[in-house]
């Protein structure tokens, strides 16, 4: 039986945990202390701050910030954290992947309606999207190898696309600042303002883009890739933000929150997500090739800093995902039972 | 030096998963191996920072010097002993 830290819940077939001899972990044994925590994130939300002020005061764009807005509970409530706390005109964009909840998109246009937002969905071409979700499965060389720590394959692909499209919406729209949804071991925690130069990128961009193109084929160029005539010296520097790692929200309080603006969770998304369907064919495959759940490391962070109750996620962790779980996802995208094997 | 070095060659091969001699040299560049993306980024410059009690300007974090672990070894250097 695989052994689990007695603190958090991080098991010993993660990679790179090893536990003590009374049963705890080295990412706990190296945590800082709850009080810690709570400063730490201070220190991060006055990061934050200064982004948003510095980006406001260099842009001449309509929009101040385009959000990565899937519809999940986290994108919206950083939606509404970004609205209400700095009042910021926001453009959300949403990617659909062929696999939202209907109840996703219906939120989306509820949340952006009742907060007074612009909003965007877009959707690739639903071939192209299945075929980078089946090639995402059966390939391992796609992305970095430590991604498997922070989410699954299809969801490291998803990821990828949908940060390619925020910088391109961005840019067409002389936007210097893209915020995002992502908590604690989704994203590293000191990630909570990015700075990058897409200019300077130009190189490893195109390294990544062969990438893409021999996983996905050709048509990954066109998701994947940045029009180069977008990019010039004055609008290469963009600044991205993930606010929810600054705040100290528990799932319940955010739910509370964005239900005030008609936001319903969705029934048909399994066990993690709270917009997309396909997300637990990922979750299956990825603990049965790499014997850990991809969320692991996202609950254990919310355990250790007090937001998520560590019983309550043992028992949500138990919950296996089987191929009759996912079998219509599966054979959506040309996938068989065998192929899991 | 060597202390030092050691702590980034261990930093670099537990966090991103990989293993000098095999997967990387210590003057492979880091990013266009796919060993580090952005998000990895962000974790060297966090345990650069903490480790050896060092800031790296806006323009150190734009350089190459963050691209390979030669590299990264000679800026931590420099950068103790300012």
């Amino acid at each position: 039986m695989t052994a689990i830290c007695k603190r958090c819940v991080l098991p010993e077939t993660f990679p790179g945990v090893s536990l003590n001899s009374e049963g705890i972990c080295n990412h706990c044994q190296a945590a800082p202390e709850l009080h810690e925590i709570e400063e730490s994130r201070k220190a991060l939300a006055v990061q934050i701050e200064e982004a948003v002020r510095e980006a406001k005061s260099s842009s001449d764009s309509d929009y101040d910030c385009v959000v990565a807005y899937s519809g999940g509970k986290d994108s919206s409530y950083t939606l509404y954290h970004l609205k209400e706390k700095f009042g910021l005109n926001l453009l959300a964009v949403t990617i659909d992947n062929g696999f939202l909840s209907e109840q996703a998109i219906v939120n989306s246009r509820k949340l952006t309606a009742s907060l007074g937002i612009d909003f965007i969905l877009f959707a690739p071409k639903l071939s192209f999207m299945s075929n980078m979700y089946r090639q995402s499965l059966k390939r391992d060389d796609v992305h970095v190898k430590a991604s498997i720590t922070r989410a699954s394959n299809i969801c490291n692909s998803c990821i990828n696309l949908i940060n390619n499209q925020m910088i391109t919406f961005a840019l067409k729209n002389k936007v210097n600042l893209i915020a995002g949804g992502y908590l604690g071991g989704q994203v590293p925690k000191d990630a909570a303002v990015m700075k990058i130069d897409i200019g300077q990128q130009e190189v490893l961009r195109k390294k990544r883009l062969e990438k893409y193109r021999s996983a996905f084929g050709e048509t990954a160029s066109q998701y994947f890739g940045i029009p180069p005539n977008l990019i010039n010296s004055e609008n290469s520097i963009i600044t991205i933000l993930n606010p929810m790692l600054t705040l100290l929200a528990t799932e319940e309080e955010i739910i509370e929150k964005i239900s005030e603006f008609g936001w319903v969770k969705t029934k048909d998304t399994g066990n993690y997500s709270s917009n997309c369907k396909i997300n637990d064919l990922g979750i299956m495959s990825h603990n049965k090739k790499y014997g850990f759940n991809p969320y692991i490391m996202e609950v254990a962070e919310g355990v250790r800093a007090g937001l998520i109750d560590r019983d309550k996620a043992l028992k949500k962790l138990a919950r296996t995902i089987d191929f009759e779980d996912v079998e219509k996802e599966a054979k959506a995208i040309g996938l068989n039972e065998s192929d899991f094997e | 030096m060597k202390e030092q070095q050691d702590k980034i060659k261990n930093f670099i091969e537990e966090t991103f998963l990989v293993t000098f001699g095999d997967d990387l040299e210590k003057d492979t560049n880091l990013f266009e191996s796919s060993i580090v993306d952005s998000y990895g980024m962000v974790q060297l410059i966090s345990f650069l920072e903490s480790e050896f009690s060092i800031k790296l300007s806006d323009e150190e974090l734009m350089s190459d010097e963050l691209t390979t672990f030669e590299s990264i070894s000679r800026m931590v250097e420099r950068k103790v002993s300012e």
